[in-house]
């Protein structure tokens, strides 16, 4: 549940526990919204999607006043983010990151942000996986793990997922998105993307 | 009256440290470019780049231009010209690290010297003059040592100026001529400069407009009259043009609460290591300064080696450091020290620097190993006038946990590889973002809008946007009805129209395509010659019709379709 807002520190959100997320998501998420400290993943086609998805909660947290980070294969739109509701300011975009540092890339941007979303690599190694688990837990901030880069295999995250998004496109070309976690059944919805 | 100071200059720095790295350059129209802002502009040059009639300052085009124009007029029809030119990038840090061997040179005459930028230092004079002999003999002195450790290339040897004066900045301006200035006679020698002297291009112009072109006529304006139009930066210039330094604060003033210092467990033998520390270290300085209502503008970086030694360097800054200029200034430093086959050296310690030449000769290696301690001082500070760091909205405790995150990227990824989006003028949704890196003032190239206008891109793409962009676009097969590629006519209109798309980054590799917006046919740079092209876009959904799939956007150009964005 959002917990009582501390309006005296002036920071409204400060404190808060679960990053509220408004729209399409919000009927399909556990009330209050995200949890944070946990995992999120999103898989789908490519186009059917994935990356609207990760930007409406990027949205969401840049909207709170907290930060967002993307590490970026170098494609993410920035119109389509300002469309989305994005605070281009409070929303870092990391490129040219090695495979070989990409673990230490995502721990890295954990420390400072609120919420880093990541496109998985081909493999992760299990360790690696759990470190940034960890990670997220202790600063308390939110990974979402996108998994839709032509070969890739849905569940390619190899840890504990608290809520995993399934991007879909119907048979009229609107997106959908099945939402499947820890206390939630799985659910439809259509909107217009 | 000012200290009597001597400050050296190495002209055209760049590329003594271009030439250092690789001395294959040697004798060669080299260039080091840096780009400020949208310009790209020509930061240093070899006198041979110079015969052509390159400047420094002038942009990169112009430069190559020159050197086309001098080339073919030289060897008429042998259009050798384009090569002739070196362009090389700006490398900071490198420069930095080469010019810790003129600093050591230095240090052999005083301990106390203070470096500005790669390329200029500057040390009181008094003590060191009085042993060589007066200030003939130690420029003398100087240079013949500075000369020693540089290529031994004639241009750059005479590159090597030296000049004495009282003040600092007048210092810097005698050093441009290797001058010695007379005692008192300071505030005659700058009045001669030209009011672009005082390296605020801002106000030289507005002087030479009012009629006042050289830094005597201002020096002559009445202060309170400076000070009323121009504001405390207006009257810091004014008192340089007198030939005075800027009074600072006392230096009893520097709180003694604001050195800051770290003990390294374990030592720490790479630079790269430490990167993070002296970021963290300069936060904390300039902090507790900005909280004093102080900013830094000369600070001392010291370290202790394993093995005891006590290395010192002051770095001088005269608008006052921010965290970033002085992490890189630590960074810099500790890179000089650390570099391989460096010996250390005590300060001030002109026997050792002897050994060290010696040595060198020899062919001995005398590296004492790795940093055991590091510690900021400030030696001097400046009230700030009217300084203040950008304000970014929301929680500025979440911004200040978010810059250390991506300063600390940024060393292990490179300065261009992290940064935040803004938004800009153009057609495409590639041209429409722009990637600022991290610490640089968010703005675009192309402005949004001029005054209340929006700025009109005739052939821009409307709304919705896509999410993912690619750059350079994914090639792609775009197929009419009868299986032949759609291509673009000298009018900038699409032949056919399209049918069948086929790309790589699509689900089963493209297909039918169900629905399709546009074309926005546009005509780039139709009065640039090389770099006119046409193109034409459309917005395409995949699916036979009834059932949709994947949004993109694809282009035609000179006969080749891309897939440039996928709506994700």
């Amino acid at each position: 549940m959002v917990e009582t807002l501390d309006w005296q520190t002036g920071n409204a959100w400060a404190g808060i526990r679960r990053i509220p997320v408004a729209g399409i998501f919000e009927p399909l998420l556990p009330p209050g919204g995200i949890q944070r400290g946990s995992v999120v993943a999103i898989d789908g086609e490519s186009g059917a999607g994935v990356t609207s998805a990760a930007l409406t909660l990027a949205a969401a947290t840049t909207a709170t006043g907290e930060w967002a980070a993307f590490v970026d294969p170098g494609s993410l739109g920035g119109k389509a983010a300002l469309e989305l509701g994005v605070s281009l300011e409070r929303c870092a975009v990391v490129r040219n990151v090695p495979v070989d540092r990409w673990a230490v890339t995502v721990g890295a941007l954990l420390d400072g942000f609120t919420m880093v979303c990541a496109a998985v690599p081909g493999r992760i190694a299990l360790g690696d996986a759990r470190r940034l688990q960890a990670r997220a837990r202790q600063h308390q901030s939110i990974i979402v793990m996108l998994e839709s880069i032509p070969g890739v295999r849905v569940g390619v995250w190899p840890g504990e997922v608290a809520i995993r998004i399934h991007a879909s496109l119907d048979d009229a070309g609107e997106r959908c998105y099945d939402i499947a976690g820890k206390g939630v059944s799985s659910l439809r919805l259509a909107r217009a993307g | 009256m000012d200290i009597r100071t001597c400050a050296v200059h190495c002209v055209d720095w760049p590329i003594t440290a271009a030439l250092v790295r690789d001395p294959a350059l040697g004798g060669q129209a080299v260039i080091v470019r840096e780009r400020v802002g949208a310009r790209d502009l020509v930061r240093a040059a070899t006198s041979e780049a110079k015969a052509f009639g390159v400047r420094n300052g002038m942009r990169r085009r112009e430069a190559e231009a020159a050197c086309v124009d001098a080339g073919a007029s030289r060897s008429a029809g042998a259009n050798t010209g384009a090569r002739q030119l070196v362009v090389l990038d700006a490398d900071l840090a490198h420069e930095a690290r080469t010019f810790e061997a003129v600093a050591r040179a230095v240090e052999g005459f005083t301990p106390r010297l203070e470096i500005d930028v790669p390329g200029r230092l500057s040390f009181a004079t008094r003590g060191p003059s009085r042993y060589f002999g007066g200030d003939a003999a130690l420029q003398q002195a100087v240079i013949a040592a500075v000369q020693t450790v540089i290529p031994s290339t004639p241009a750059i040897q005479a590159g090597v100026r030296a000049g004495i004066a009282d003040g600092r900045f007048a210092a810097r301006l005698a050093a441009r001529t290797s001058t010695i200035v007379a005692a008192g006679e300071s505030s005659m020698f700058v009045g001669k400069f030209p009011v672009v002297a005082l390296g605020a291009p801002e106000l030289a112009s507005m002087l030479e407009r009012l009629g006042l072109p050289t830094l005597r006529a201002f020096s002559e304006l009445p202060t309170a009259a400076v000070l009323a139009r121009f504001g405390t930066e207006g009257a810091r210039l004014h008192e340089l043009a007198q030939g005075r330094d800027p009074s600072p604060l006392n230096l009893s003033l520097v709180p003694p609460d604001c050195a800051a210092s770290i003990e390294l467990d374990p030592p720490v033998a790479r630079v790269d290591a430490i990167a993070f520390t002296a970021k963290m270290l300069a936060d904390q300085i300039v902090e507790r300064l900005s909280a004093r209502g102080l900013a830094c503008t000369h600070v001392l970086v010291e370290a202790e080696t394993e093995h005891g030694e006590q290395l010192a360097r002051g770095w001088r800054h005269d608008d006052g450091f921010q965290p970033a200029s002085l992490a890189e200034r630590v960074r810099w430093q500790l890179d000089g020290w650390l570099q391989a086959n460096a010996p250390v050296i005590a300060v001030g310690d002109i026997r050792a620097y002897q050994d060290f030449v010696a040595m060198g000769e020899s062919g001995l290696d005398s590296t004492t190993g790795a940093l055991t301690r590091l510690r900021l001082e400030p030696l001097e500070v400046v009230a700030i006038p009217a300084r203040q760091l950008g304000l970014f909205g929301g929680d500025p405790a979440a911004a200040l946990r978010a810059d250390r995150a991506l300063s600390r990227l940024q060393g292990m990824l490179g300065y261009e590889a992290v940064g935040t989006m803004v938004e800009q003028g153009g057609r495409t949704p590639d041209e429409q973002i722009a990637l600022i890196p991290w610490g640089e003032p968010r703005a675009g190239q192309r402005p949004l809008r001029v005054g209340t206008e929006m700025v009109g891109w005739p052939g821009a793409i409307p709304a919705p946007y896509p999410a993912r962009v690619f750059c350079p676009g994914v090639p792609a097969r775009l197929l009419d009805v009868l299986g032949e590629p759609v291509r673009v006519s000298s009018r900038g209109e699409a032949t056919t129209w399209p049918h069948r798309l086929l790309c790589d980054v699509l689900p089963q590799g493209g297909g039918l395509i169900g629905r399709c917006e546009g074309p926005w046919p546009s005509d780039v740079r139709w009065w640039d010659g090389a770099q006119h092209h046409r193109c034409v876009r459309w917005r395409v959904c995949l699916g036979a019709v009834g059932a949709v799939g994947a949004m993109v956007l694809v282009t035609v150009q000179a006969g080749r379709a891309t897939v440039d964005a996928l709506y994700d």
